[in-house]
C-alpha cells in the first residue's frame, strides 16, 4: 500500500459533525441531491457512535474505471482516480459497481459525478475544501505513508460496506481467480 | 471560473463569527469555503457554515413585506410595501405609547443578534424600558454567577497552550465550538489534561482523561463534591485564598457533608471518579473552565450551582493566570445602546421586581415573565411586540407562550422565513442574511467590516436598516445618525481609533497588537465585586435575600426530590443539547441539512429502550407531567441508563410543550430545561 495517495481519516477524531459534506456542497455550489460526501456510522459496543467520513477512497484496484463505457475514468498524473463529466454516458454502471456509493447520479445533467478530491484546489497548493474544514483534523489528505488507505486497511469494514475486495490489486485478483 | 469575484464575509448562523470566502458571480453566491487566514476559524467551516448558499437562496425564503389577511394564526398573507409596512408599525407603536404607554411595547431580538445595539437604542429612544432578548434564557444567568463570583460578566476563554487541566463544564465543543476544538485536542497531545463534565457521552467525552458523567441537573452538587475533596485533601491554593477570597470559611462548612460518597448517590458519579477528579486538577494546574453559553444554568438552581463551579476556579488560583481563564481583553467599540444613560429614566423592566439581581447586572428586560404580564396586565399592560427573528419554542411551555403572544393587540416581526412566531403576526418583514448585510465583526483583538458580499434577496432587507428607517418614522432619525450606517458604524469604532477606511483596506480584518497578556490583574485594585475579593460568599446575594454562598438544591422533580413522581416517570429529561447542523430552531427547512438529522429524535440508553420494546428509529412518545409529543427513537450509549435527551426547536415536536415555565431560578429567573423527570413508550 506503500504511495498511496488520497484522503486519510482518523476514526477516533471524527465527531460526526458533518462539516465535511457542508463544505464539499458549499465549494462545488452541489445541492442536496448530490453528496460527493457521506458519514457513514454505526453504534460501537461501548455504546457511543464511530462515525466514517467518506467519500471517493482511490481504491488501488477500483471497479468504476474498467465498467465504463465512455472512458471517463482516468488516473491524473499523480494517481488519483478522476472522473471527466464530459465523457460520462450516464449509463450507470459506475454507481452500481462502486461499494462505497462514491459515484453518484447527477439528475440535471443526467451524468455520473463524484469527488475528484478538489483537483482545483490541489493544482492551487490547497487543501481538498473538506480536509480544510474539517474541525478536528479527522480528515487529511496526501501521501499516507505507514498507514496506506484507511478505507481498504478497514478490509471493507465500514457500515453498509461490502467486501468485495477493492483493496487487492487488479494484478492479485487475477491471479486468484 | 470567469467573472468571479471573491469577497471576505463572516458567517452568523451562530455566534462564533467565523470568516467566510464568499466567490461571487453577478450578484450570485456560487462558492464559499472558511477563510483560511481568519484567526479564530483558520479556514475550518462547520456544517451550518456550509449551507449559506442554500439558505440565502432558499425558495422559501420570505422576500416581501406581508400583512396578515384573515385571522391571526391561519397563514393568509398579502404583499405590501416598505412603506406601507413601515408606516403601520410606527402608528401602531405611536398609538400604544399614547393609549397605554411606551413601556407596553416590546422590543424583543431572538436570532440574529446582530442588530441588537440599535434595537436597543430604538426602544429607550421610544420610550420603552422593555428590550428583551433570548439571553433570558440563555448567556445570561453565567453571567450573573461570574458577576457575582469574580466580578466580571465574561470570563476569557482558556489559554489552551498554557492550560494544565482543561475543565470542559457540559459543552461539547466538537458540535458547539467548532473553531476551537482542533486547539483543544492538539494542547491534550501536548499534556494538557481534560475533565468532561456531561451527562452524555459525547466527542469531547470520548477524549476526555476522566468523564463525570452526572444526572442532569446536579452541577452544583458534583462541585460542591469535588471542592470538598480539594479541601479535606489540603489541595487547594492557601495563599490565593487567604489574600483574595470571601467566603472560603463558610464553604468549607457548606462542602464537608459532600463526601464523595453523598455526591455519588446525587450524581449518580463514582466516588473515587469525584476524588480523581479533584486531585487531577490540583496536579495538573492551572486548571480552565470550558464551559457552555447556559447548560449548567438551565435549572432552578442555575446561579448558584454555576457559582459552586466557579468556586473551583477561585479555591485554586486559577483565575487570571497564565493557562486559566483570565480577564477578557479586546477591541473598545463605543457603546451606543443608551442603556447606561438612559434606563434610569424609563419605567421598571419586566422582570426587575421579580429578579432584581438578574436586573441589577443584565442591560435589558427579563421576558420569562413577560407572558404572565400579558395576560394580567400587572404591573402594567403590554399590548405590543416588535421582533426581530423572535421564536416561541425558546420559552418552557411553549402552549401558553403562544396563547400570551395572541393576546397582543400588535405583532411585527422580521425574519427569513415563516416561523411558528410569524405565524402569529400582523405584519412579517424580510430580513437579509449575513452575506446581505454590512456590521462590524470583533472578536478580541480582531476587527473586520464585513461588507454584503452581495445584495440582498428580492426585497428583503437588513435588520439595521429596518431599525433606522423606523427610527425615522418615529421622528428619531436624528438619533440615528440620519439613516446612515457608514455614519453610525464609524461612531461605533471611535475608541479604538480605527476607520472604516483602514477596515475596508483590510477586508478579511486585522487583528490589532494589544501588547503581552496581562495576568493577576487583581494586585492592582482587587476584583471589581463591592469586597474586590472573589466572592464564594456574594454580598449582593446576601443583601437581596439569598443564599450567599453556592447552596446546592436539587431539581424540583427528580427520583430523589419526588420520588412518587418518578415512579410515573422514572427517567431523567434533560434537553437542548447542540445539534451541530442546526443553530436552535433554524435551518431545519434546508434539506442538505435534513438529510444530515432528518426530525425529532429522542435518544434513549439501550438499556432503558430494551424492556419498553423502544427500536432505533421506531416512534415514541415522550412525556412529561405536562404534556406528551412524538418522535422517533434514537437508541444510543451516547445518553445513560436513566437519562433520556432531545434537542429543542422541532416545530412538529417541540419538547418546550414538555418543560416547566412556573419554577424558575428565584436569582435568574431561568427555567429547567435539564433535570425534568419523563417517560418513553411506544405509542
Amino acid at each position: 500500500m506503500s504511495g498511496y495517495t488520497g484522503f486519510v481519516f482518523s476514526p477516533g477524531l471524527c465527531s460526526g459533525c458533518m462539516a465535511c459534506i457542508m463544505a464539499c456542497k458549499a465549494w462545488h455550489g452541489a445541492g442536496p441531491a448530490v453528496s460527493y460526501r457521506r458519514v457513514l456510522f454505526e453504534n460501537s459496543p461501548e455504546g457511543s457512535t464511530n462515525f466514517y467520513s467518506v467519500s471517493c477512497v482511490n481504491c488501488t484496484a477500483c471497479l468504476c474505471e474498467p465498467a465504463c463505457p465512455g472512458e471517463a475514468f482516468a488516473r491524473s498524473g499523480g494517481g488519483l482516480m478522476l472522473l471527466e463529466g464530459e465523457r460520462c454516458t450516464g449509463c450507470g454502471n459506475c454507481l452500481a459497481l462502486c461499494p462505497y456509493g462514491a459515484v453518484q447520479f447527477e439528475p440535471v445533467v443526467g451524468k455520473a459525478v463524484k469527488c475528484n478530491f478538489c483537483f482545483d484546489r490541489l493544482a492551487d497548493g490547497m487543501k481538498p475544501v473538506c480536509v480544510q474544514s474539517c474541525p478536528t483534523g479527522a480528515l487529511g489528505f496526501g501521501e499516507a505513508g505507514d498507514t496506506g488507505n484507511f478505507y481498504e486497511s478497514l478490509n471493507m469494514g465500514l457500515p453498509s460496506v461490502p467486501d468485495i475486495g477493492t483493496a487487492r490489486s487488479r494484478e492479485d485478483k487475477a491471479a486468484e481467480e | 471560473m470567469e467573472n468571479i469575484t471573491l469577497k471576505k464575509s463572516t458567517c452568523f448562523l451562530c455566534m462564533g463569527n467565523c470568516g467566510l470566502d464568499v466567490y461571487v458571480k453577478e450578484n450570485r453566491v456560487v462558492r464559499i469555503s472558511g477563510t483560511p487566514e481568519n484567526p479564530y476559524n483558520k479556514g475550518v467551516l462547520c456544517s451550518k457554515g456550509g449551507s449559506n448558499i442554500e439558505l440565502l437562496y432558499h425558495p422559501e425564503r420570505l422576500l416581501y413585506p406581508l400583512k396578515r389577511a384573515g385571522a391571526r394564526g391561519q397563514g393568509n398573507w398579502s404583499r405590501i410595501s416598505w412603506d406601507e409596512a413601515l408606516d403601520t408599525i410606527a402608528s401602531r407603536l405611536k398609538a400604544v405609547r399614547d393609549k397605554y404607554g411606551p413601556e407596553a411595547a416590546l422590543f424583543f431580538v431572538g436570532y440574529v443578534k446582530e442588530p441588537r445595539r440599535w434595537f436597543q437604542r430604538l426602544a429607550y429612544l421610544y420610550g420603552s424600558p422593555n428590550y428583551l432578548t433570548e439571553s433570558s434564557v440563555c448567556n445570561s444567568a453565567r453571567e450573573i454567577a461570574n458577576r457575582t463570583v469574580l466580578g466580571y460578566p465574561v470570563i476569557g476563554p482558556p489559554e489552551y497552550g498554557k492550560c494544565g487541566c482543561l475543565l470542559v463544564w457540559s459543552s461539547n465543543p466538537a458540535h458547539s465550538y467548532p473553531a476551537e476544538i482542533k486547539q483543544i485536542l492538539q494542547a491534550r497531545d501536548r499534556g494538557m489534561k481534560i475533565i468532561v463534565v456531561d451527562p452524555r457521552h459525547t466527542f469531547m467525552a470520548r477524549h476526555a482523561d476522566i468523564h463525570l458523567g452526572l444526572r442532569p441537573g446536579t452541577d452544583g452538587a458534583l462541585a460542591l463534591g469535588v471542592l470538598h475533596v480539594l479541601i479535606k485533601e489540603n489541595l487547594y491554593d492557601g495563599e490565593f485564598v487567604a489574600g483574595w477570597v470571601k467566603g472560603f470559611e463558610g464553604l468549607k462548612e457548606l462542602v464537608k457533608t459532600y463526601t464523595p460518597q453523598r455526591v455519588e448517590g446525587i450524581t449518580r458519579i463514582p466516588a473515587d471518579r469525584v476524588i480523581n477528579a479533584a486531585r487531577l486538577i490540583a496536579a495538573s494546574g492551572p486548571v480552565a473552565l470550558r464551559d457552555s453559553a447556559s447548560s449548567t444554568v438551565h435549572s432552578v438552581n442555575g446561579v448558584q450551582n454555576h457559582r459552586a463551579i466557579l468556586s473551583i476556579l477561585a479555591v485554586t488560583g486559577s483565575f487570571d493566570t497564565p493557562g486559566g481563564n483570565t480577564v477578557p481583553a479586546g477591541i473598545a467599540l463605543k457603546d451606543v445602546t443608551l442603556f447606561k444613560e438612559m434606563i434610569g429614566c424609563l419605567k421598571p423592566r419586566i422582570g426587575e421586581d421579580r429578579w432584581p439581581v438578574w436586573t441589577m447586572f443584565y442591560p435589558e428586560a427579563q421576558c420569562n415573565c413577560m407572558f404572565d404580564q400579558i395576560e394580567t396586565g400587572s404591573p402594567y399592560p403590554l399590548k405590543a411586540m416588535i421582533g426581530i427573528g423572535p421564536n416561541l419554542m425558546m420559552w418552557p411551555n411553549s402552549k401558553k407562550t403562544a396563547s400570551a403572544l395572541s393576546k397582543l393587540d400588535f405583532i411585527a416581526v422580521s425574519d427569513f422565513f415563516h416561523t411558528p412566531t410569524t405565524a402569529m403576526a400582523d405584519i412579517v418583514l424580510p430580513a437579509a442574511t449575513a452575506l446581505e448585510r454590512t456590521n462590524l465583526i470583533r472578536r478580541g483583538n480582531f476587527i473586520m467590516l464585513r461588507r454584503n458580499a452581495v445584495e440582498p434577496c428580492g426585497e428583503a432587507r437588513p435588520d439595521q436598516k429596518i431599525i433606522f428607517e423606523l427610527a425615522e418614522r418615529l421622528g428619531l432619525g436624528g438619533q440615528f445618525w440620519d439613516g446612515s450606517l457608514e455614519k453610525a458604524l464609524a461612531e461605533e469604532l471611535e475608541p479604538s481609533r480605527l476607520t472604516l477606511a483602514m477596515l475596508d483596506e483590510n477586508p478579511a480584518g486585522l487583528e490589532v497588537d494589544m501588547g503581552p497578556r496581562r495576568y493577576s490583574n487583581y494586585l492592582k485594585g482587587g476584583f471589581p465585586t463591592p469586597t474586590g475579593k472573589v466572592e464564594i460568599a456574594s454580598t449582593i446575594l446576601e443583601r437581596f435575600g439569598y443564599d450567599a454562598l453556592p447552596v446546592y438544591r436539587g431539581p424540583l422533580e427528580s427520583p430523589l426530590s419526588t420520588p412518587e413522581l418518578a415512579g410515573q416517570f422514572p427517567l431523567v429529561l434533560t434537553t437542548g443539547g447542540r445539534l451541530p447542523m442546526y443553530t436552535h430552531s433554524e435551518l431545519r427547512n434546508l434539506e442538505s441539512l435534513r438529510q444530515l438529522y432528518p426530525g425529532p429524535r429522542v435518544d434513549i440508553n439501550p438499556q432503558d429502550a430494551r424492556p419498553r420494546k423502544i427500536q432505533q428509529g421506531g416512534r415514541v412518545m415522550l412525556k412529561t407531567a405536562r404534556g406528551v409529543i412524538t418522535a422517533e427513537a434514537n437508541v444510543t450509549g451516547e445518553v445513560p441508563e436513566g437519562v433520556v435527551h432531545m434537542a429543542h426547536g422541532w416545530p412538529q415536536a417541540d419538547v418546550n410543550l414538555l418543560t416547566d415555565s412556573e419554577n424558575l431560578d428565584p436569582i435568574s429567573g431561568f427555567p429547567a430545561f435539564k433535570g425534568l423527570l419523563c417517560q418513553v413508550s411506544i405509542p
